[in-house]
């Protein structure tokens, strides 16, 4: 092993485990400051309102169908 | 205002546990050490961080951003997440490869975890037959069919390489017939119990459980010494062949002007950290609310490059160059995972004092990282046929696992070669990975905004995302990926464009590819208003 051989390793091993080892360290203290494993989540407000604009285009595109089948129909017997 | 509940993580560190498993593999251990070692050491270290730097960090950011976002509009599929962002039909159609692709691997994945287990097996074997209980043996002489200690022919006969159907010569009900059904049964189950209750839960036991057995491996490696008394085989000597920076008399700088060392580095960070399989998407749509996604991502990020870089690092190359010597890693063991895992390493267990116990834990710990992995890559497909098609959870469960079941048996049967589980790894685990991702950071960072992205990351986030990210994923990650996509395909792609055309057997593989991608695309379009189909009030797309 050469010396360059060690720079490399220390750096990269080292680099790696500074980081994954703050980030667990972060994850522990999120968690003591505040576990949001027991709240229920809900969709949101935007997931709503998308729902209700997807139920009224339904509607609508409902009507015109059967607007259209109405007219059809009328100028069939005619 | 009626409020919907979603399925969700049981907690913040299961779902950075469930996506660590899903990218700590095989590769890790196994791919990394080869690669360093074959292309420049030490000095492949500098094109590696580059690219996770450039590359990884941000691209993993912006899947968990873009599925956690389209879990909060209600979708946990890659096509109806794909197109709640980009407010356009055809991402729906585009987020089906994010369906198809880790459906395509899990069908060749879980055949490899059924080796780790019939391995892990066998060494739990010789254990018990060295500690004189020989009433247990998975292997016999005769299931063998090699000596003993060529273990390269051991390997090619036990998985039918020399032939295909010649996993059915030792009948139905073979070793590795029956391991890969208990592989199969298992992942299934995990994955019918659900995302908190199967595999949630089953990481938490699995991930730790694999960093026990790499410690105790490592433990061992570490305080070996030299073992053969040979000069040049010391563990130093080991950690030189993969650590030094210039080698074979070459300087770092030969390694860096070497556009195949830049391929080779950011293929491994590519192909490690799981960008592009559709997976990080999924499993972020069921993060909630206000988790802290952008520390769950780094964390679950860097675990892998823990398990890779120190781990792998240390655990594989050097115990081979103690053992062995150089002689033992050519170019071709070097460059094939399967070669090293499965032929060198065995070797290296048979000298090593107390070898069949690290024997064991050793594809243990490959059977854990591949079930971890394996499950993941069902899930996208499943909640895709749940959500498109209102199918409850068992009826999609059965029916992705019966289409993985006919793509298995395929790769089982045509095992001359391993033709038909490379057809599928280069196809859809790697021009498959590319073009998603790349699809996908243009989706991200051109078309839903680098601001919305940075946004979603901030929301929960105790460390605050910096803008600069939005830029680098749009001006730097996007044309890196393109460039290395392209250069990817041109070098690799001419023979099994070749092979498509001229083998028999490449063309059922793609068929059978095909038939899925068919069937997913025409699921697509009926649920086409289901997935993401929220466009504006006059009912026209934006």
């Amino acid at each position: 092993m050469t010396i360059g051989g060690w720079i490399c390793m220390t750096i990269a091993m080292g680099s790696v485990m500074l980081l994954f080892g703050w980030c667990c360290y972060k994850v522990v203290m999120e968690r003591e400051e505040g576990d949001l494993s027991s709240t229920t989540d809900y969709l949101s407000e935007e997931w709503l309102k998308n729902m209700r604009k997807l139920r009224k285009r339904r509607r609508r595109l409902a009507a015109k169908n059967q607007n259209a089948s109405k007219t059809s129909e009328k100028r069939g017997q005619g | 205002m009626v409020q919907k509940k979603r399925e969700n993580w049981g907690s913040q560190i299961g779902a950075i546990l469930a996506v660590a498993g899903c990218a700590i593999g095989l590769g890790n251990f196994l791919r990394f050490p080869g690669q360093a070692a074959l292309y420049g050491g030490g000095a492949f270290m500098i094109p590696y961080f580059i690219a996770f730097l450039l590359l990884a960090i941000p691209l993993s950011w912006a899947e968990w951003a873009l599925g956690r976002s389209g879990g909060r509009m209600g979708f946990n599929s890659v096509p109806g997440i794909f197109r709640s962002a980009g407010k356009n039909r055809v991402w729906a159609y585009i987020g089906t490869i994010g369906a198809i692709i880790p459906l395509g691997i899990s069908v060749y994945y879980v055949y490899i975890q059924a080796w780790c287990l019939a391995y892990a097996l066998q060494y739990l074997t010789m254990i018990f037959h060295t500690v004189g209980f020989e009433g247990f043996s998975f292997l016999s002489q005769a299931d063998a069919g090699a000596r003993v200690d060529d273990y390269g022919a051991f390997f090619a006969n036990f998985i039918g390489i020399n032939e295909n159907g010649a996993v059915l010569k030792n009948g139905i009900l073979s070793p590795l017939i029956l391991t890969l059904l208990f592989c199969f049964v298992f992942n299934y189950t995990l994955i019918y119990r659900g995302i908190s209750k199967g595999i949630e839960a089953f990481c938490k036991i699995a991930m730790p459980l694999l960093l026990v057995c790499s410690f105790l491996i490592l433990f061992r490696v570490v305080t070996l010494g030299n073992p053969t008394g040979i000069e040049g085989q010391s563990f130093l000597d080991g950690l030189g062949f993969m650590w030094n920076p210039a080698q074979k008399g070459g300087s770092v700088w030969d390694t860096l002007s070497n556009p195949e060392v830049w391929l080779a580095a950011t293929s491994q960070i590519f192909f490690s950290v799981s960008l592009g399989f559709g997976l990080i998407v999924t499993y972020a749509s069921y993060v909630k609310s206000n988790d802290d996604i952008a520390l769950s991502g780094l964390t679950s990020t860097s675990g892998n490059e823990f398990c890779e870089v120190v781990l792998g690092g240390l655990m594989i190359i050097p115990p081979a160059i103690m053992f062995l010597g150089l002689s033992a890693l050519t170019p071709e063991s070097l460059g094939s995972s399967f070669s090293m895992g499965f032929v060198v390493l065995p070797n290296v267990f048979e000298m090593m004092p107390g070898g069949p116990v690290f024997g064991f834990l050793f594809f243990f710990l490959l059977f854990l990282a591949a079930v971890t992995s394996a499950i993941s890559m069902s899930q996208p497909a499943v909640a895709f046929l749940e959500e498109a098609l209102n199918f409850s959870r068992k009826a999609s469960v059965i029916t992705i696992a019966l289409i993985c079941a006919v793509g298995t048996s395929l790769v089982g049967y045509f095992s001359k070669n391993l033709l038909v589980l490379d057809t599928f790894d280069f196809w859809i685990g790697s021009v498959g990975l590319f073009v998603l991702a790349t699809l996908q950071t243009v989706l991200v960072a051109w078309i839903w905004g680098e601001d919305k992205m940075v946004a979603e990351l901030n929301r929960g986030a105790k460390m605050k995302i910096p803008r600069f990210i939005g830029f680098v994923l749009k001006y730097i990650s996007t044309p890196y990926l393109v460039v290395i996509l392209c250069l990817w395909c041109w070098k690799k792609s001419g023979a099994y464009l070749r092979q498509a055309w001229n083998d028999p057997i490449v063309q059922i593989a793609l068929g059978f590819l095909a038939t899925v991608a068919i069937f997913f695309l025409v699921v697509t379009y009926i649920a086409e208003d289901k997935l993401g189909g929220i466009e504006n009030e006059e009912g026209g797309e934006s």
